[in-house]
């Protein structure tokens, strides 16, 4: 039964665990505090934005498509959680979510109806996505209500809400793609479309729901880091594109499509989650980490990429 | 012989609907300015020119079936370079051109490499040395970037060759003469072309495509230290973040002007409307005066409406 991805992509996270316990294991040799329960809560805060957005670029990776609009979606949920958190109270979070899946839809119309390349149609999304965001909170500000702070990050024990959600969501990403017939078409469509649909796999089925679940994810996580930082960013997102694109790859997600394991990308997104961590603690200026983070990119593509990447 | 030269010259399909699209634009823009003149049109081309160079290289990159997304960082990396250079001194031209020049062969070059030599999917590799470069750029400046551009120097963009034609508008078009001569009627351009149609049927025809590629991102690099350049001249200073909006503007311009994403298609005249196309939407959205933020929404529907036209016109 354990016939889809689990067992078979298994060994792709491998590079990705081990990054992460080294870099743990250099990070609390040099900061005894590093293994105390409030940093480890503080870093799983840090992660699951993080976490979220790199499972949705990895869902839309396994299918070979690319999705370069997930730093905008980030900060449209930002933007969203702003300005509605405060008159809609909960009902925010499902209306952020909900213009999530509809980015989503847009960018898989354009990728099924236009026949429009993946990659450009999310770029083209990203851009106007951008413009909506930039419509409706020009610069960084609004209020998050800070009812959602109590509820998501008061707690300093590191069992609270941010570690549960990675897990539940996780859980449930790792049953989906192991044991699910939607799942393997996912894989399927990745790996050779006319193969899948000669199995019954509707392309257009695995193209929208793979960005609808990335577009709703990205939003999730942009929900989640408005309610940190208790207000919106219009830019804040920016970052996010490469980053989800880089954990994944790191994570053993491959460009190609088709192969690859949620767990490798939760994996890499905690080592990178770690490694802005450690920057931190070294005091090294935030401009000398984007150069870093861009050389570890080009190194992660070099290992894992390496003679596997097609023209494109 | 003199048909050949004939039919070669003969515009793309593409390129015609480009040009009808500005057309009509530029009657829009005369009608909402109400009285404006053809040296208004002129005056949207002289600021058109930075984009129209960077897109012109993007051409070539798409041309050879693959994307260039550093071209914004490449442009910003020689605005701020140059100005920190020439620091206001006219005598300080050749060392600040000889360095700007120079490191935007270095970032072609490095594209190049990690394309060719190590395998790295191009969009990805240059998505990659554009962050880096974000980065360098903001530890060299720490934030505040230094310099100015003499006025002297920026006669490039702000002259007007006896009152009839820009300078800017000028240096594009030799630009794009010599582009269109090297892909066309060069043994290495035509091999070019021919890689980036049909990489296979290059390999077989003993083409070394390896070097092409990594010569095609120079040029492009080039070309977009080239628009950073002519950018520098515009606003006379160094800011960070000027020319980012040039990577999603450059794909843009060229994919209006026809340029397909698989490649094999060089369309310099396509991509020259397509930058013109860009420009002058945004002049009309400043006229009618949107938010700012309304010009990324329209760059992204641009996008779209002109690949959902490419598209449909394959259906069979």
């Amino acid at each position: 039964m354990l016939e889809g991805s689990i067992r078979r992509n298994l060994l792709t996270t491998l590079p990705a665990l081990v990054l992460l316990v080294a870099m743990a294991a250099i990070t609390a040799s040099a900061s005894p505090s590093f293994l105390g329960e409030t940093n480890l809560a503080n870093l799983s805060s840090r992660l699951l934005p993080m976490a979220l957005a790199t499972l949705g670029q990895a869902i839309v990776l396994f299918a070979g498509c690319i999705d370069l609009s997930v730093g905008s979606i980030i900060s449209l949920a930002t933007a969203v959680m702003a300005t509605l958190s405060v008159p809609l109270g909960w009902t925010a979070v499902p209306v952020s979510l909900g213009i999530g899946a509809l980015c989503g839809v847009v960018t898989a119309a354009g990728i099924d109806r236009f026949r429009i390349n993946p990659l450009v149609m999310s770029l083209a999304s990203a851009a106007m996505i951008k413009g909506v965001t930039l419509l409706i909170l020009p610069s960084p500000g609004g209020e998050v209500d800070y009812g959602f702070y109590a509820v998501l990050f008061e707690s300093e024990r590191l069992l609270a809400p941010p570690l549960i959600i990675t897990i539940a969501v996780f859980a449930l990403a790792t049953v989906l793609f192991g044991w699910s017939r939607m799942g393997r078409n996912i894989y399927g469509y990745g790996s050779d479309p006319r193969a899948a649909f000669a199995r019954g796999a509707s392309p257009q089925r695995v193209v929208y729901s793979v960005y609808v679940i990335s577009g709703v994810l990205a939003a999730a996580a942009g929900t989640v880091l408005s309610i940190r930082i208790l207000s919106g960013d219009p830019l804040i997102g920016d970052a996010y594109t490469l980053d989800t694109v880089s954990a994944a790859i790191l994570g053993g997600v491959a460009l190609t499509g088709g192969r690859g394991n949620v767990l490798g990308a939760l994996f890499a997104a905690a080592a990178l989650v770690l490694i802005n961590n450690t920057f931190n603690l070294l005091e090294l200026d935030t401009n000398l980490q984007s150069i870093a983070k861009g050389l570890i990119f080009i190194l992660a593509l070099v290992f894992f990429m390496r003679g596997k990447a097609g023209e494109a | 012989m003199a048909p050949l030269v004939i039919t070669r010259l003969r515009p793309a399909s593409a390129t015609i609907r480009a040009a009808a699209l500005l057309a009509l634009l530029a009657v829009v823009l005369l009608v909402a300015t109400r009285g404006g003149s053809l040296q208004l049109l002129l005056d949207n081309a002289r600021q058109a020119a930075p984009l129209g160079i960077i897109a012109l290289g993007q051409a070539l990159i798409l041309m050879m079936g693959r994307l260039d997304l550093s071209v914004g960082a490449a442009a910003g990396l020689a605005n701020v370079v140059l100005a920190s250079a020439f620091a206001g001194d006219p005598t300080n031209l050749g060392p600040a051109l000889a360095l700007t020049l120079g490191l935007g062969l270095a970032v072609g070059l490095a594209n190049g490499v990690l394309v060719v030599v190590l395998r790295i999917p191009a969009f990805l590799a240059t998505l990659a040395t554009a962050m880096v470069i974000a980065g360098g750029i903001l530890v060299y400046t720490g934030g505040s970037p230094r310099g100015s551009i003499p006025a002297s120097f920026r006669v490039i963009t702000e002259g007007w060759i006896g009152d009839v034609l820009p300078w800017s508008v000028m240096i594009w078009l030799i630009v794009s003469l010599v582009l269109v001569v090297f892909v066309h009627f060069t043994l290495a351009g035509r091999q070019m072309l021919i890689a980036g149609a049909n990489a296979r049927a290059a390999r077989h025809s003993g083409i070394a495509a390896g070097s092409l590629v990594v010569a095609s991102f120079v040029i492009s690099a080039l070309m977009a230290t080239l628009g950073g350049i002519l950018l520098s001249a515009i606003t006379g200073m160094a800011s960070i973040g000027i020319a980012d909006s040039y990577t999603v503007d450059s794909i843009a311009a060229a994919v209006i002007g026809g340029a397909l994403f698989s490649g094999g298609v060089f369309l310099p005249a396509g991509a020259a409307c397509g930058a013109l196309i860009i420009f002058l939407i945004q002049s009309l959205l400043y006229v009618l005066s949107l938010p700012p933020a309304a010009r990324f929404i329209v760059q992204g529907a641009i996008i779209v409406f002109a690949l959902a036209l490419a598209n449909s016109k394959k259906e069979p």
